[in-house]
């Protein structure tokens, strides 16, 4: 019997009393932890343990190529938006035809990690994570399948950019120049809250705290040249901004036009610290620099 | 509190704020037509708040894709 191949089992998440496929998905993960405790005693001759499990949790990722939805899914995760989720194999017919396989699973998730990226002259992106927030059953039926239209458009790296202010007042209307790549990563701590109360083995989850960041990755040039091409930020602008030690206003947005700086419809806005700075200098290569910048406050997705 | 809810929705269809159905998709064969589309877009719904996803550009046909929700 041939091996299942990667593009039959997908992940499904419901939408109304539909499940769709997780549309242009590279690749999904499972992971189901039994969680233990050694509980050997005294009593055992032996040096061994002896892992008991004492709780069960599990988690899905999801990596794929469409970020059209980058602003659904960064309210979702913001908004603690519960999903109901299965993996399932799928009919090699379509890829999308769920088939209810023996392991198809199906549960209550939270969405609390993610990742977009946008780098140059790249498909953009997105990584999802879903934690499970109580008990996987069965998918005894094959689940009623809304089929996600193949569009076949992505999205250059090129064409989403960061906008950088100088302080926390001013909308930001300077591009962070010759920029290579950029992520976002918005993280919702959960916390164990199985209780006495909780019946079964699996763990349920509690969202504590939403914390974001923004990594890029710049080349170093002069700052004339910044200044007269592309009215951007560079390294020694952004090293002020480290210096200075306070928020400044940024905003993710579509940009357009004369070196991609023009700005279209904004993805994401917000306040930012620099807590990073790095400058990259090896022998006979670009010179670069890396910068992390913290979310400090909430984030704004309105366009 | 659910006829209060009701009421309130009435209200909105009536003075024509409520959220039409999200999400809108926008497509046009260039960024110009297809930012002037947001922009009318944005226009005609000042009372909603617009979210906009990253624009992607078909393989096929080069056409420009915007999804915009319109909460």
């Amino acid at each position: 019997m041939a091996t299942l191949k990667g593009q039959n089992i997908r992940v499904l998440l419901q939408d109304g009393n539909k499940f769709k496929v997780v549309g242009k998905s590279t690749n999904c993960t499972v992971t189901l932890t039994g969680n233990t405790e050694d509980a050997s005693t005294k009593d055992d001759v032996a040096l061994a343990s002896k892992p008991e499990i004492t709780s069960k949790s599990w988690s899905v990722q999801v990596e794929s190529l469409d970020v059209t939805d980058t602003a659904a899914v960064l309210n979702a995760i913001k908004n603690l938006t519960p999903f109901t989720l299965i993996w399932d194999e799928v009919a090699a017919a379509d890829n999308q035809t769920a088939q209810a396989a023996t392991y198809s699973r199906k549960g209550q998730a939270y969405l609390n990690d993610v990742t977009f990226s946008w780098n140059d002259r790249e498909n953009s992106t997105k990584q999802l994570q879903f934690t499970g927030n109580g008990a996987l059953e069965k998918v005894s039926t094959a689940p009623s399948m809304q089929i996600v239209t193949v569009d076949g458009a992505y999205t250059k790296g090129q064409f989403v950019r960061l906008f950088v202010g100088n302080d926390n007042s001013a909308a930001p209307s300077k591009v962070l120049a010759a920029c290579k790549s950029l992520s976002l990563h918005v993280s919702m701590t959960l916390e164990d809250a199985t209780t006495k109360d909780t019946a079964g083995d699996w763990q349920v989850q509690e969202p504590t705290a939403l914390s974001w960041d923004i990594s890029s990755n710049a080349l170093v040039k002069s700052g004339d040249v910044i200044t007269s091409t592309v009215q951007g930020q560079d390294f020694a602008s952004i090293e002020e901004v480290y210096e200075a030690s306070a928020p400044v206003k940024i905003k993710i947005a579509n940009v357009s036009g004369a070196n991609n700086r023009t700005a279209g419809a904004t993805i994401l806005s917000g306040s930012v610290v620099v807590t990073q700075l790095t400058l990259n200098a090896p022998n006979r290569q670009n010179a670069t620099f890396d910068t992390q910048f913290t979310g400090y406050g909430t984030y704004t997705v309105a366009a | 509190m659910a006829k209060e809810k009701e009421q309130e929705q009435e209200q909105q269809v009536a003075t024509g704020t409520a959220a039409p159905e999200s999400p809108v998709i926008l497509t046009a064969k260039t960024r110009e037509e297809l930012d002037q589309q947001f922009q009318e877009l944005k226009a005609k719904h000042e009372v909603h708040t617009l979210t906009a996803g990253a624009v992607a550009r078909s393989k096929d046909d080069g056409t420009y894709i915007l999804r915009v929700d319109i909460i």
